[in-house]
């Protein structure tokens, strides 16, 4: 499929995979784009050094979490056990879930600081899906945060039970990449069939008709159905909270709002660099 | 001793005088509701329709084809009209004890109505549940549970974690829990930098993760109690919706069905089993898993809430009258049935299905005796229910305790019905004999008639009824004269000229028969030529081995004489029943006597061919043999009786006269005339009495006579007392009017054997000496000569033992 507009192309596309139970629709949304986009998928797994650390202490314990809350010894052994049984898992996942959609797909199991080697990873690829983390979802994950605001490509945070959302919200302000944004957000909306709608930060009208006729421009040939919305900065902060639904789609640390959005959006969040 | 004379001809039929019958055809003749010559039975069967009283049942007996169906199901469909339609019966889904299916009465046609307000209760309800389930408010509130439960999990796990930075300790999440870890900046302290930490701290740490530890368990062990208040809540919450996405609908139903306490008590309880299993409704929706799908659990899950109409009234008035054709234990008190379902047979309240006992109660149930007797279990199960007066719906199986696997014991419903058994009296004397509890629960026996007396007012009355028959049958009309000749046949089937058969199947097939050639010939009317095509049509068809059995005795193979004389040699005349037709032949009887010790030896008895009738009747003979002739002296002759080229069993006592004739014959050395033939039996006062079959037999020997050419001296020797059963065949009455054949009417043996040897048979004198020459003298003489020389034979023998 050809990309709506030439600012945003994805070519390789990577999902951060872990064993949680959330994990699986992560893999589910990143395969389904990949399909659309017709690119390869790249699991990524990275095994906690942290872990291996703590399984090295002579006093290492751990608090059982599925049964009774038994302390159980914990050695460097029965971690390495542990973590190549939750690769195992993880690679289980990926391909039951790429082949549904006949994606071709690897895995990669690295070892060390997650977020770190996260961060590594998103240098060779153009967009790294992973899931907001945290049993609630109300807030964002430490390691979801500190991916989205320190990767190198885009990343898109899967909301649990949302998947990509139901329609698109687009922050279009002035940052250098927002035409990037702008087209990101309309290739996604293209692949999943979702409405889209573009909310321009600006305090006069006149400000509003210009950023909007560049947007215009900008997806111009796109045959997409996009409504533009004036917005001050603080209805957009308002909006980001109301509406967990959407996909909401933000320029990277460029953008004023990004952070807004890490922090007050519950849905899912595509980060544009 | 009176002299025999030939019978007359008008004395060999009795015919229907057509002045007598009011009418040119049966169209001019108005139907008759009567079937004629049953009033003891019809007033049985009012009798036992009428009385309400427990076990006064009614057995209907007689022989097949006398209408007793038809007469039954007539008054008791006049009766039934009469009375009010009875309940509805349904079977519903016990919810209190689910082996146990409620049985629950209506008024006729309610039931009908309450299936399918249920059914669209159901229907409406799978609409409306998922509709209420699927609402933003209901996923908002749900979400608000889901997520006040997580939070709060977070939130204790977050406070722990909080705590334990502040201690410089920081919470993991591990593959299968959690784990404490000394932090420096946020990462945790390598191994290396763990073991050179100093002892105090490293000792600081150590006690700071066991207490969150501590901490950390106690809030693991509080998670499933308020996950538990979680799922309280999500219940509580599904519980109101359902209670307002089902109350309307159910409300409504409460309400038009108000009056009916059981249905109010099982809607209630509907309503409370939806709540209780929503998710059975929303799984619709939501799609069912392939298992569910697969073993049909969820269909089956809202089958409980259908309703099994077990009786319906709605297209009935008055009470019902069933005719149960096939009363098999299940079809007469009905059964469980069973759907296989992953390997195994299950039931369930709606797999219950009614008999024909269910249909019928508040009614009347008519059953055939013989069929319900052939059944396993099915009189059994029939009178269990009469006399507890419920119907139980138990299986066969578990009634033999062949298994125990858990089934349904479904409510027993009131039996208020009256059965009428129809059969033949042989099974009801049978029971009565066998059965205690028959005469319990039948009390009424109407007994039908085989046959009816023939008055000018009953030959009216038959002529009715054979109108009303040929117009249902939608047949010609018949002629008067037809009509006659009819009659004249249903007397012709009971063998007595002055009765007719109530024989009712054979009679339509008469009517029915004459119609077909009527038809032939173009005849707008049946006349009674076409009735008489008719019955020489079934005696034609019917009369293979009789030509076969007169073929014989033309080419000789069977040897008879008719003409000619003969010594101890007479011919006897037999009546073969082959199905449903029967037919007279002669048969050769020979007797031959000797010296002997007394003894008439019945060779077919010797051989074991001959029945005890027939054996009683040579008895018979042989005592009234030796107290007419040798009262005074010693009988001294062994005679030997045998039927010649018979090969068949020999039964009834009709040929003891012809047995008689010939001894006579052999011991007067007195032939005997082969032109005539003979049947009677005798008794022990030498008087000829009468047998059955005496027209067939009068034929068969006729039929034979007339193949050898009549000659005018042939003839048969009857029973004075069969005269009043003549109903012959045209053609041997025409020749009995040319002189070319000869019945006589016999009353005694004398005038018996007067006829046959043409020799006077003798009287005795004052001294009981028989006149001189006759038949009588002579057998005496011969008999007191065989005594004498048996006496010799006995002194010689003496003579010879004394030394």
């Amino acid at each position: 499929m050809n990309p709506p507009c030439n600012a945003y192309t994805v070519q390789r596309c990577a999902v951060a995979v872990d064993v949680s139970m959330h994990s699986r629709p992560v893999v589910e949304v990143a395969a389904l784009l990949a399909a659309k986009w017709a690119v390869e998928l790249r699991g990524f797994y990275v095994e906690d050094i942290n872990l291996l650390h703590l399984a090295q202490y002579p006093t290492a314990r751990e608090v059982d979490w599925s049964a009774t809350g038994a302390t159980m010894q914990l050695t460097y052994q029965r971690m390495e056990r542990l973590l190549r049984v939750h690769a195992g898992r993880v690679r289980e996942t990926v391909v039951t879930v790429t082949a549904q959609r006949h994606v071709p797909a690897t895995l990669h199991v690295a070892r060390g600081r997650v977020v770190d080697e996260l961060v590594a990873a998103s240098r060779s690829v153009d967009l790294l899906v992973l899931g907001r983390g945290g049993e609630g979802a109300t807030r964002l994950g430490s390691v979801a945060h500190r991916v989205a605001v320190t990767a190198a490509c885009s990343v898109m945070l899967v909301g649990i039970a949302l998947g990509v959302g139901r329609s698109i919200l687009v922050i279009y302000d002035d940052a250098t990449v927002s035409d990037r944004v702008l087209c990101a957000a309309a290739h996604c909306a293209t692949a999943v069939g979702l409405s889209m709608q573009v909310l321009i930060p600006c305090s006069e009208e006149s400000q509003f008709a210009a950023r909007r006729d560049r947007a215009r421009a900008c997806l111009f040939g796109t045959q997409m159905m996009v409504s533009y919305h004036a917005s001050t900065g603080s209805e957009i902060l308002a909006v980001l909270c109301a509406v967990p639904q959407a996909l909401v789609v933000v320029a990277g640390a460029a953008s004023r709002y990004c952070e807004a959005a890490l922090t007050q959006h519950r849905g899912s969040l595509l980060v544009i660099r | 001793m009176t002299e025999v004379s030939p019978l007359a001809p008008e004395q060999l039929y009795r015919r229907v005088a057509v002045e007598e019958l009011p009418f040119e055809t049966t169209a001019d003749v108005a139907d008759v509701d009567e079937v004629p010559g049953q009033p003891r039975a019809l007033e049985a069967i009012r009798f036992g329709v009428g009385i309400k009283n427990s076990g006064y049942n009614i057995y209907a007996l007689g022989p097949a084809g006398t209408g007793k169906h038809s007469v039954v199901q007539r008054l008791l469909s006049q009766r039934a009209s009469q009375q009010s339609t009875p309940s509805d019966w349904v079977y519903l889904y016990n919810f209190t004890d689910t082996q146990r299916p409620r049985a629950v009465e209506l008024p006729p046609g309610r039931a009908r109505e309450l299936r399918h307000d249920m059914l669209r209760l159901v229907e409406d309800l799978q609409s409306a549940i998922p509709s209420a389930f699927e609402s933003d408010e209901y996923r908002t509130r749900v979400q608000e549970i889901e997520q006040e439960f997580k939070d709060r999990r977070e939130e204790a796990i977050a406070a722990i974690q909080r705590d334990a930075r502040t201690q410089g300790v920081d919470l993991l999440r591990t593959p299968s829990g959690f784990a404490f870890a000394p932090t420096r900046e946020g990462e945790v302290l390598s191994p290396d930098e763990y073991e050179h930490m100093p002892e105090p701290e490293k000792k600081r740490v150590a006690l700071a993760m066991e207490g969150f530890e501590g901490k950390l368990r106690a809030v693991i062990r509080q998670i499933p109690l308020w996950r538990q208040e979680s799922r309280e809540k999500l219940k509580t919450l599904n519980r109101d919706v359902a209670m307002a996405a089902t109350g309307h609908e159910i409300g409504a139903l409460l309400e038009k069905y108000a009056a009916y306490e059981a249905l109010i008590a099982h809607l209630n309880a509907v309503q409370e089993d939806v709540i209780e299993n929503i998710d059975d409704f929303r799984q619709q929706e939501e799609g069912a898993s392939p298992l569910l799908a697969l073993t049909g659990s969820h269909s089956s899950a809202l089958r409980r809430y259908g309703v099994n109409v077990i009786v319906e009234q709605a297209d009935h008035q008055g009470a019902p009258v069933l005719y149960e054709d096939h009363p098999t234990y299940q079809n007469l008190v009905g059964h469980l049935e069973h759907v296989a379902m992953m390997g195994a047979l299950v039931t369930d309240f709606s797999l219950i299905r009614g008999g024909a006992l269910h249909r019928a109660n508040g009614g009347y149930l008519i059953l055939d005796a013989h069929k319900l007797l052939m059944q396993p279990f099915a009189w059994d199960g029939l009178k269990r229910a009469l006399r507890s007066r419920e119907l139980r719906i138990e299986s066969v199986e578990r009634m033999l305790s062949l298994v125990s696997t858990a089934s349904l014991e479904p409510e027993p419903i009131p039996l208020d019905v009256k059965v009428v058994l129809l059969g033949d009296r042989l099974l009801y004397y049978l029971l009565c004999e066998h059965d205690p509890e028959f005469a319990d629960l039948f009390k009424v026996a109407a007994d039908f008639e085989d046959s009816m007396d023939r008055t000018p007012d009953n030959h009216r009355l038959y002529a009715h009824f054979i109108a009303t028959m040929a117009r249902q049958a939608e047949l010609r009309p018949y002629r008067r004269e037809a009509v006659a000749r009819v009659i004249e046949h249903a007397a012709r089937l009971v063998g007595d000229a002055h009765k007719m058969s109530t024989h009712l199947r054979s009679i339509a097939d008469l009517l029915r028969e004459s119609d077909y050639y009527a038809g032939e010939a173009g005849a707008a009317c049946v006349e009674r030529e076409h009735v008489c095509l008719a019955i020489s049509g079934q005696v034609h068809r019917a009369s293979r081995i009789e030509e076969r059995v007169r073929e014989s005795i033309r080419r000789g193979t069977t040897l008879i004489d008719t003409d000619g004389l003969a010594v101890g040699q007479v011919n006897g005349l037999s009546v073969l029943q082959l199905g449903g037709y029967s037919f007279g032949a002669p048969h050769r009887i020979t007797a031959r006597v000797r010296l002997g010790e007394g003894e008439v030896i019945d060779i077919e008895r010797e051989v074991e061919l001959g029945g005890p009738i027939h054996s009683k009747g040579v008895l018979i003979l042989s005592g009234w043999l030796g107290s007419r002739y040798a009262a005074d002296v010693a009988l001294s002759l062994s005679a030997t009786l045998v039927f010649e080229q018979s090969y068949g069993e020999v039964e009834g006592d009709s040929a003891s006269s012809a047995e008689l004739y010939a001894l006579l014959s052999a011991l007067a050395d007195a032939p005997i005339k082969q032109s005539l033939a003979v049947t009677g039996s005798i008794n022990q006062q030498g008087q000829v009495q009468a047998i059955g079959g005496v027209n067939e037999k009068i034929e068969g020997y006729f039929d034979v006579c007339r193949m050898r050419g009549l000659s005018g001296h042939q003839g048969v020797l009857i029973p004075a007392a069969n005269m009043q059963h003549l109903m012959l065949r045209e053609d041997v009455i025409e020749a009995v009017q040319q002189g070319k054949f000869l019945i006589f009417p016999v009353e005694t043996v004398d005038q018996g054997i007067a006829l046959l040897t043409g020799m006077a048979a003798g009287e005795t004198d004052a001294e009981g000496q028989f006149s001189d020459g006759s038949v009588n003298a002579r057998v005496q003489t011969r008999l007191r000569e065989l005594a004498q020389l048996r006496q010799a034979f006995a002194e010689h023998a003496k003579d010879k033992e004394t030394p």
